[in-house]
C-alpha cells in the first residue's frame, strides 16, 4: 500500500498533499473536448480550503477552461463535452441532479473584463441577493455595505450608490464585480485573469484585495502574469497543452521546479 | 503632367469621396424636402379661401352669368387634332354649384377668352342640409350690395359665424334668382373676395381644425378626416401591441434557446424573406385565414345567435391589426435578435455566474439591454404599418364607417368593426372620384396629415428609445 502511494507521488496531481477534510474541490481524470478538439487531458487536482491557488501557463493551455469547470460555466459552450469527476465540497457537480444555479451561488466567478450590469452600483451588488429572493431592504442595504467594504470600495462609492455602475473606472468596476460575487457569500471565488484589463495601480489594489479575502474564501485565480501568481498565491499549478504539469507550493514551484517544462516557462525560455 | 499629379493627389486625399458622399446626401435631402414641401403647400391650400369669380359663358344661343370658385389655373398644350399646332391654352378650374340643388360641379374655362370679375359682394353660403350656394348678399330691396361699404362690413363680420337667429338673408344668384334664407339654415357665410389676410387665416384655421376633428358627414357639409386619423392611429397601436410580444418572444427563442441547426437557419431565412413578400399577399392571407377561417369559427362558436349576420367573420379592425402584425413581424424579430446579439457575452456570463437561470438572465439583464433595439424594430414596424394600404382594403378598411372602433357603448372597444384609414382616404378621394383635378387638394391635404401622423408616432417611439438608450448605451460601446 505504501509503495503504491509512493509511485503516485511522482504524478502532478499528488504533489500537494491535502487532508480530505480540508479539500474544497477535487478533480479526477477530467477530460474536456470542444467538438473534436481535446482541451483538457486527464487532469487530477485537489484544491484545499482557504488560501489562493493560481493556475499559470501559456495562452491556450486550458487554464481558464479548467477554472470554468468548477462552476460548470462550460455549459454555455454548445459543443463542449466533459468526462471525469469534479467534486465541490464532496458533491459531484457533474451529476445531472446538481442544481447548477445553486452551485454557481456557492462558486462565484469574476471575469477578465469587468462586467457590471447597466444598473446602479447598489443594484449591481445586490443582484445575486435579489436572485435568491431577498426582498428586505434593510438586509439588502447591510449586505451591500458589507460586500462593498470587503471589496474595499465602500469609501469610494458610499455617497453615490444610486449612480450607474458604468460611471466607475475599470479598476473600480472590477472591485464592484468582486463585491457582487462575494455578496451572495460563496465559498469559492474563481478569478479568471481579473487584472489583465487593468492598469498597474488597479492591479495592485485587486491583489491586495485578494490577500484580504483569502482568509474567508477559497480563491482560485487564473493569471498569465507569473509575478502576480508568485505574489498572491499559496499554491500554483502550471499547465501546458491541456495537461497539468506541476502543482505545488508557490515558493517551491517558482524556486525549485521539479519539471523541466516548468522551469523553462518560469525562466522565460518557453516558446 | 502637373494636372495629373494634382488629380492623383486629390484622389489619395479622399476629397472626391467627401464630395460624392455629401452629394448623395444632398440629393436625398432635396428629394425628401421637395416631397414634404410639395405635399404641405398643396395640402394647406385646401383650407385657404379661394376667390369667387363671375364670368359669362355661352349657353345655347344666349350667354349666362355664372359665379364660381377659382380653384386653379394651368397651361396645357392643345392636342394635335384640333389643328392648332402646339398652341398653348391657359385654363382655370372653376367649382360652381347648381342653383337648384346646390351640388358641386366643375368646369375648365379658357382664361384668355373669358373675362373674370371678382365681385365684392359675392358670398359663399353653406347650408345645414349640406348644400352650398354662391351668390350676392342683397339688402332688403334685393339689389346687390356692390359698394355699400357700411353694409358690407356687417357681412364681413358675419363670416364664419352663422347670422343671428331670426334674421333672414336674401341671396341673389348669378342668374338673378333671389333666394331668401332664414339664418337658422345658414352654417357659414363668407365673402372670399373682400376678406383680409387675418380673415383668411381665421378661415384657414377653422377649416383645418374642422378637417382634422370632424367626421365624414359633419353638420356643416365640410369633409373631415377625424375617423380616418383615429382609425390609422388605433390600427397602429393595436398592431404594435400584437407584434411586440410576438416578435420579441420569437427572437428570444431563435437567439437563446434554439440550437444552431439547419432548421433554425431555414427559419431565419424564412423570417427575412417574409419581409419581402408583397403586402397585398398578406392581405389575401388575412382575408382567407383570419376573416374567413378564424373569424367564422369565432362566429360559429360564440355568436351563433346572430348568424347569418357575421360578427367577427367579416373584415374588421382586429383582423387588420393582425395582418399588419404579421407583415411587420420580420422587422421586429430581426432587430430584436440583433439587439440581443450586440450585448457582450461577458455581461451575460457575469449574470449566469451569479446563479441566475436562463430566464432570469434574459428577463433581468438581456431584455432591458436590448430594449432600445427592440424599440427601433417597432419604429420601423410602425412606419411601415402606418403607410400600408393595400392589405387593409381586403381585411377591414372602408370608405366611410358609421362608427369609430372605440365608443361609449359596452364593451367600448369594438374590434369587429370596420374602420377608416388615411391611406385609403388618399386612394379613394384621389383615384375613385370623378374628377381628379378637383380632388387633388383634398388628396394633398390627406397625404400631409398621414405624413404628420406617421411623424408623430415615430417621434413618440424615438423619444422612448432615446430615453432607454441613455441607460444602456455606455454598455454597448
Amino acid at each position: 500500500m505504501r509503495e503504491v502511494e509512493e509511485s503516485f507521488d511522482t504524478t502532478a496531481a499528488e504533489q500537494l498533499e491535502v487532508a480530505n477534510s480540508d479539500v474544497a474541490v477535487v478533480i479526477e481524470s477530467l477530460n474536456l473536448f470542444y467538438g473534436d478538439k481535446q482541451v483538457l487531458k486527464d487532469i487530477n487536482l485537489k484544491v484545499p480550503k482557504r488560501g489562493v491557488t493560481a493556475f499559470i501557463g501559456p495562452s491556450g493551455c486550458g487554464k481558464s477552461t479548467l477554472l470554468r469547470c468548477f462552476n460548470r460555466m462550460n455549459d454555455l459552450v454548445d459543443d463542449c463535452f466533459i468526462e471525469g469527476r469534479i467534486e465541490v465540497f464532496g458533491h459531484n457537480v457533474m451529476s445531472r441532479k446538481t442544481d447548477i444555479n445553486h452551485l454557481r451561488q456557492q462558486v462565484g466567478m469574476v471575469f477578465q473584463r469587468p462586467n457590471p450590469f447597466p444598473k446602479s452600483i447598489f443594484e449591481n451588488v445586490v443582484f445575486g441577493l435579489r436572485l435568491r429572493g431577498v426582498k428586505n431592504q434593510r438586509v439588502l442595504n447591510d449586505e451591500a455595505e458589507h460586500a462593498l467594504r470587503l471589496a474595499g470600495l465602500w469609501g469610494e462609492v458610499k455617497d453615490h450608490l444610486d449612480e450607474s455602475a458604468l460611471t466607475l473606472s475599470l479598476g473600480q468596476q472590477q472591485r464592484l464585480v468582486i463585491a457582487r460575487a462575494i455578496a451572495v457569500k460563496p465559498s469559492i471565488l474563481l478569478l479568471d485573469e481579473p487584472t489583465s484589463a487593468l492598469d498597474p495601480i488597479s492591479t495592485l489594489t485587486i491583489e491586495e484585495l485578494i490577500n484580504t479575502l483569502k482568509s474567508e474564501f477559497t480563491i482560485v485565480i487564473v493569471t498569465h502574469n507569473m509575478q502576480q501568481a508568485a505574489r498572491v498565491s499559496d499554491r500554483t499549478a502550471f499547465m501546458n497543452m491541456g495537461a497539468l504539469v506541476e502543482y505545488g507550493d508557490t515558493n517551491t514551484l517558482f524556486t525549485i521546479p521539479k519539471k523541466k517544462e516548468t522551469e523553462d516557462y518560469i525562466t522565460g525560455r518557453y516558446g | 503632367m502637373k494636372t495629373f499629379h494634382f488629380v492623383q493627389q486629390m484622389m489619395r486625399g479622399g476629397t472626391p469621396w467627401v464630395w460624392l458622399t455629401s452629394g448623395c446626401i444632398s440629393i436625398i435631402l432635396l428629394a425628401a424636402l421637395g416631397l414634404v414641401g410639395l405635399i404641405t403647400v398643396k395640402g394647406l391650400t385646401y383650407f385657404w379661401p379661394q376667390p369667387l369669380v363671375q364670368y359669362q359663358m355661352a349657353h345655347d344661343d344666349h350667354s349666362i352669368n355664372r359665379l364660381g370658385l377659382l380653384m386653379a389655373t394651368k397651361t396645357r398644350k392643345l392636342p394635335h387634332f384640333t389643328g392648332s399646332n402646339n398652341a398653348l391654352v391657359q385654363e382655370s378650374l372653376i367649382h360652381y354649384y347648381d342653383d337648384v340643388r346646390g351640388r358641386m360641379a366643375f368646369q375648365w374655362v379658357d382664361t384668355q377668352q373669358t373675362q373674370f370679375q371678382r365681385p365684392q359682394s359675392a358670398v359663399v353660403v353653406k347650408l345645414s342640409n349640406g348644400q352650398t350656394l354662391l351668390g350676392y348678399l342683397t339688402s332688403s330691396d334685393k339689389q346687390p350690395l356692390t359698394s355699400g361699404a357700411a353694409d358690407f362690413e356687417t357681412a364681413s363680420a358675419k363670416q364664419l359665424v352663422p347670422p343671428y337667429k331670426g334674421d333672414s338673408v336674401t341671396i341673389l344668384t348669378a342668374s338673378g334668382t333671389p333666394i331668401p334664407l332664414v339664418s337658422d339654415v345658414i352654417i357659414e357665410l363668407y365673402p372670399p373676395n373682400t376678406m383680409g389676410l387675418v380673415d383668411k387665416l381665421g378661415y384657414f384655421f377653422t377649416h383645418f381644425s374642422q378637417f382634422i376633428s370632424q367626421g365624414d358627414f359633419n353638420e356643416n357639409g365640410q369633409k373631415g378626416v377625424f375617423p380616418a386619423i383615429f382609425g390609422t392611429v388605433f390600427l397602429v397601436f393595436l398592431m404594435t401591441i400584437m407584434v411586440a410580444p410576438l416578435g420579441v418572444v420569437a427572437a428570444i427563442y431563435l437567439f437563446e434557446y434554439a440550437q444552431n441547426t439547419i432548421t433554425t437557419r431555414i427559419i431565419r431565412i424564412a423570417v427575412v424573406n417574409l419581409a419581402g413578400v408583397p403586402s397585398i399577399v398578406f392581405g389575401v392571407f388575412g382575408l382567407g385565414f383570419f376573416v374567413y377561417f378564424i373569424g367564422s369559427g369565432i362566429d360559429n362558436a360564440f355568436y351563433s345567435e346572430s348568424l347569418p349576420n357575421p360578427t367577427f367573420g367579416e373584415p374588421g379592425v382586429l383582423w387588420s391589426a393582425l395582418t399588419m402584425a404579421l407583415l411587420t413581424l420580420p422587422v421586429v424579430i430581426v432587430s430584436t435578435e440583433e439587439g440581443l446579439s450586440r450585448i457582450p457575452k461577458n455581461t451575460k456570463r457575469g449574470c449566469v455566474a451569479l446563479g441566475a437561470t436562463r430566464f432570469e438572465t434574459l428577463y433581468k439583464v438581456l431584455l432591458p439591454m436590448a430594449s432600445p433595439a427592440i424599440i427601433t424594430g417597432l419604429i420601423l414596424a410602425i412606419a411601415r404599418a402606418a403607410g400600408e394600404v393595400a392589405p387593409l382594403m381586403l381585411v377591414g378598411v372602408v370608405k366611410s364607417a358609421p362608427t369609430l372602433p372605440v365608443d361609449g357603448t359596452f364593451p367600448f372597444i369594438h374590434l369587429d368593426r370596420q374602420f377608416m384609414h388615411l391611406g385609403f382616404e388618399i386612394f379613394d378621394s384621389g383615384f375613385q372620384s370623378p374628377n381628379m383635378d378637383s380632388s387633388a387638394p383634398l388628396v394633398y391635404a390627406t397625404a400631409m396629415l398621414l405624413i404628420l401622423v406617421i411623424l408623430m408616432l415615430n417621434i413618440t417611439a424615438v423619444s422612448l428609445r432615446n430615453h432607454l438608450s441613455v441607460k444602456y448605451q455606455a454598455m454597448l460601446d
